[in-house]
This record gives C-alpha cells, sequence and structure tokens, in this order.
C-alpha cells in the first residue's frame, strides 16, 4: 500500500486526549460527567450543561452515513483526486467527518460504517501520525 | 425590529464599481499581485458614485459602517471623512447596525462602504492558506482528512438535501442557468454570455455534487450605500428612497464546527426564527415579497434558503426550481442582477444594489414588473439575517 501523506493535525490545548487515543487506534471523545452528553471537536466544557468533569470517553466505533461529497479539484498537493469525505453520526450522537477509501457509490443515507486506523506521514514535519476514518460496515 | 423602528430607515443612494471592467483587470493582474485599487480605493469609488445618486455631499455623512475586512479609520482617512459614529461588519450587520444608529439618533445620514481586492491579492478559500479560519474551525479542523472549503462543506449539504429531498443537478442547474440569464440583461456582470442546461451539466465537478459553476466568481469591487431617516430620504430623493422594513438574524452555533447544524438542520432552525419576526415586524410575508437578493456563494444557497423562508416546502423545491420559478418570468425571481455566481462576488453588498434598483423601478431589462417589496437572505455558516425593503413608504 503506498504511504498515506497528509496534512497533519493542528493539535490545540483541547485536543491532545483525543489524539492520543487515535494513536492508541481506540478513539475517544468528551463525555459530561453530569449530564452524559458527548461531543465533538474537543471543547473546554460540556456544551449542554456547561460542567468540566467530563472524561475521555471510548466510543462503541460504530456510525450511520449522513452525508459524502468528492473532491475533484485537488487541494492538497499531498492528496490525490478524486478523494471522498464521508460524514458518519458516530451512536453516541457526534458528527465526525473522515476520508473514505472505499467505493463512493456504496455510499447513501444511514449506511452503517466502522471506525478504521490507518497511518499517515504529516507533510509539514515529515512525522508519522495514527488517522481515523469510517469503512462501510462488515455486513451493511 | 420594535414597531417604532419599523420603516424608520430609507436607502437614499447607491453605488458600486464596475464589476465587468474590475474583472477584466483583475485577470490582467492576476499573478502579479498589482491590484487596480485595494478594498480602500474599490470603496471610495463606489461611495463617490452613491453621493451623486443621493444628490449629497460628503460633508451630509455623519456615520460609517464598513464592510471587514476594511477599518472605518482607514476607510475614514482615505474619505476625509470625519463621523460622528462607525462600524464594521459584514453587509447584514452594516445595515442592522446603521438602523440602530438611525433610530437611536447616534447618527442622521450613514455611509455603508464595502470594497476588496480578493481577486488580486489571490486569496484562497480553502485548502493550506485559506480565509476564514480564526471564526468557523470547521474552515480547517478537519484538515487531516483532506476536508477544508467551504465548498466542500456546502457540497455536503447538497448531497444530503438531494438524498433526503429529491432536489435534482437539473434543478440546482435552473438557480445557475436562471441567475446567469439576469446577468446577461445586466452591463455590469461579469458573466453574462447565456448558459443552458446542458452547459450546466457539462460543468467539470469541484467538490461533488457542486460543480464549477455552482460556485461564486472571486472578483475585485466596491459597493456603498447610503442610509437616512425615511421622512429625511423621501424630502431628498422622492419616490425613489428605498425604505428598510425589518431586520432579524439569529446565530446556530451550537455544533457548528462538526456540521450539525448544516447537514442536520439545514439552518432551517435559523432560517425559521428569522422569518418568524421579520415577516411579523413587515407585516408581509413570502406571498406578497416580488424579489428575492439570497446570498450566493454556491448556487445550493438558493433552494434551501427558499424552503427555510417559507416560499415553498423542502420536498416541492426540486418541481419549484425546474418550474423556473426564481428565473426571469418566475414566480420568485431572485439574485436579479445574476448573483454572485454571475454578476460578482461582493459578499452580499452587491444583492443590496440590486434591490433598490428594482424596488426603484431602475433595473431596465431586467425590471420585476411592479415590484413593490424585497427580501434578502442569508445564512453563511449558521448565521441567518433577513432584510425586508420596500417603496411603499414608512408605515407608520
Amino acid at each position: 500500500m503506498p504511504e498515506v501523506v497528509r496534512p497533519g493535525p493542528a493539535i490545540g490545548r483541547d485536543d491532545w486526549g483525543l489524539w492520543r487515543s487515535v494513536a492508541d487506534r481506540r478513539l475517544r471523545l468528551q463525555r459530561c460527567g453530569r449530564c452524559s452528553r458527548w461531543w465533538y471537536p474537543p471543547g473546554p466544557c460540556c456544551p449542554s450543561c456547561l460542567s468540566f468533569e467530563w472524561s475521555w470517553t471510548l466510543v462503541s466505533g460504530e456510525g450511520l452515513v449522513v452525508s459524502w461529497a468528492t473532491f475533484h479539484r485537488p487541494y492538497f498537493p499531498e492528496i490525490e483526486t478524486p478523494h471522498t469525505i464521508v460524514v458518519g453520526q458516530a451512536l453516541e450522537g457526534p458528527l465526525l467527518p473522515t476520508d473514505f477509501a472505499y467505493d463512493q457509490l456504496r455510499l447513501k443515507v444511514g449506511l452503517k460504517v466502522t471506525l478504521e486506523y490507518y497511518e499517515a506521514r504529516d507533510r509539514r514535519t515529515d512525522r508519522p501520525f495514527t488517522q481515523f476514518r469510517w469503512r462501510p460496515s462488515e455486513h451493511s | 425590529m420594535t414597531s417604532e423602528a419599523r420603516g424608520a430607515v430609507a436607502v437614499v443612494g447607491v453605488g458600486h464599481t464596475d464589476y465587468a471592467s474590475d474583472w477584466r483587470r483583475a485577470r490582467e493582474a492576476s499573478g502579479t499581485g498589482a491590484s487596480f485599487h485595494d478594498g480602500y480605493g474599490y470603496g471610495a469609488r463606489a461611495l463617490a458614485v452613491a453621493l451623486r445618486d443621493a444628490g449629497l455631499a460628503k460633508e451630509d455623512i455623519d456615520g460609517l459602517a464598513v464592510g471587514a475586512p476594511l477599518t472605518s479609520e482607514r476607510m475614514g482617512e482615505v474619505l476625509g471623512l470625519d463621523v460622528a459614529w462607525s462600524t464594521s461588519g459584514d453587509v447584514a450587520h452594516a445595515i442592522q447596525e446603521a438602523i440602530s444608529a438611525i433610530t437611536v439618533g447616534y447618527a442622521s445620514c450613514i455611509a455603508l462602504v464595502f470594497g476588496t481586492s480578493q481577486k488580486t491579492s489571490g486569496y484562497k478559500y480553502g485548502g493550506p492558506s485559506g480565509v476564514g479560519t480564526a471564526r468557523h474551525l470547521a474552515y480547517t479542523f478537519f484538515e487531516p482528512w483532506g476536508l477544508t472549503s467551504q465548498g466542500a462543506l456546502y457540497a455536503l449539504l447538497t448531497r444530503r438535501y438531494m438524498e433526503l429531498f429529491g432536489l435534482t443537478d437539473r434543478a440546482v442547474g435552473a438557480v445557475v442557468v436562471g441567475q446567469r440569464a439576469f446577468a446577461g440583461m445586466n452591463d455590469f456582470a461579469v458573466m453574462n454570455h447565456p448558459l443552458s442546461i446542458d452547459d450546466y451539466l457539462a460543468s467539470p465537478f469541484v467538490v461533488e455534487p457542486l460543480r464549477r459553476l455552482d460556485y461564486t466568481i472571486v472578483n475585485d469591487g466596491g459597493v456603498a450605500l447610503i442610509v437616512t431617516a425615511h421622512d429625511r430620504a423621501t424630502a431628498l430623493v422622492g419616490r425613489r428612497a428605498v425604505g428598510i422594513d425589518a431586520f432579524a438574524s439569529y446565530d446556530l452555533n451550537s455544533g457548528g464546527t462538526s456540521l450539525e447544524p448544516r447537514l442536520l438542520d439545514f439552518y432551517h432552525s435559523g432560517h425559521q426564527a428569522v422569518a418568524e419576526r421579520l415577516y411579523h415586524a413587515s407585516g408581509y410575508g413570502p406571498q406578497d415579497i416580488d424579489v428575492v437578493g439570497v446570498y450566493d456563494s454556491f448556487s445550493c444557497h438558493v433552494p434551501v434558503a427558499l424552503a427555510g423562508f417559507g416560499f415553498c416546502r423542502d420536498e416541492d423545491v426540486n418541481e419549484f426550481l425546474l418550474s423556473g420559478a426564481t428565473a426571469p418570468g418566475g414566480r420568485v425571481p431572485v439574485n436579479t442582477a445574476g448573483g454572485h455566481l454571475s454578476e460578482s462576488y461582493l459578499q452580499g453588498w452587491n444583492h443590496q444594489i440590486e434591490l433598490v434598483r428594482q424596488l426603484r423601478g431602475e433595473a431596465g431589462p431586467r425590471q420585476v414588473d411592479g415590484a413593490r417589496r424585497g427580501l434578502y437572505v442569508s445564512d453563511v455558516a449558521g448565521r441567518v439575517r433577513g432584510i425586508t425593503l420596500s417603496n411603499e413608504g414608512t408605515a407608520l
């Protein structure tokens, strides 16, 4: 498999837990300890009840397709086109836009998808990093 | 807007640069970095035209609202204009603030000025050095997956809307073709050669399902409006005064980066909040509106906004567009100067000029017969804005 090169993540102060969990290939998102809400991308407090009592919590890795789009015009020199983006809604609630390495003709709203992980190299720093994306679930 | 403020303010003068010439010059200068003007120069050029249009002198202006990212300090310096009141922001913000300032009495005659050299400056919308990233995390957060650019985010919206409500390529194309037909009757439009639905369908995808022709034209240029109290406007220019009947706004911020309001709601809860207050304050609704301006950085804004503001249901928008409703001669003419797609991308400022022209009856061959009431809507990144305008005089 050819090496995947990507713009690496710009890791903000709230994002470390997310990218550490991705490096472990087990995605964790913030979940509120008071009202149980999940959210993404990371932020300082629960956007429902403003609680700061949250924890990085393992997600099921399962979701449903909300939408998709395919880049035909290249925006990044390292990303070949056509390049498809899928937005999947995690069973926990948050929407996670990711790239998609499978036939886009399989996509439909509500298709069951599962998270997978892959290794990429950051074009800017040349460092390897782990990345997550949706793939069709086994039996969908 | 309270009933006291309703109809209290009117547009008394409009001006803009020749977008077609701006485009030719910008293309010639492309890559050299040498723009004909910077944003301030374009804005100054437009204001000179607006002052002549209103029959006013610079000394009559005591307030200045400037289109971001321009600053009122530098714009005022370029214009040699000291003012009692100033602000800066997008066009809807400038109008909202100007209504307040005149109603409260901070200023009596306000120049609203915008200019940009975004084309010659080589602004990028998306990619490694995109614009607007400070405001919207969605423009950068998904870079590691190769997802940036407002166009891609609207492509995601369009795909889901197509899947849920049966919107087709041909119906989206009807928006593009219709606006181009209007632009063909506008000498200032950048793109005015006729376009067929087959031309549209042959246009290459940028981010599928959106094609090159679904994207705005990035251009240089300037726009200015002058607003004052309605009674004063009428005294100055008589029936050419166009009243601003109402303004309403609603910001959908929750879940914005992960695209929840965009994809799960199509911004409709914001549309409905704005429409309800706007129509209530105006005393009229979608069935009474003769001409519409929709902020169209992408064609898909039009169907989603029309459904959100009550012109048709989501399920019916496909047939609505295919019937030619938004095109010349249609029931709800939209972006009658060509909009961002065909006239020029002046970030909603040029739409105000066209609504004023239509309501003055000065739109020439593209004039909507008997146009009395106009609506402007924008919903960029969930910031929903609505403005109603009419030529019916103050309703007080």
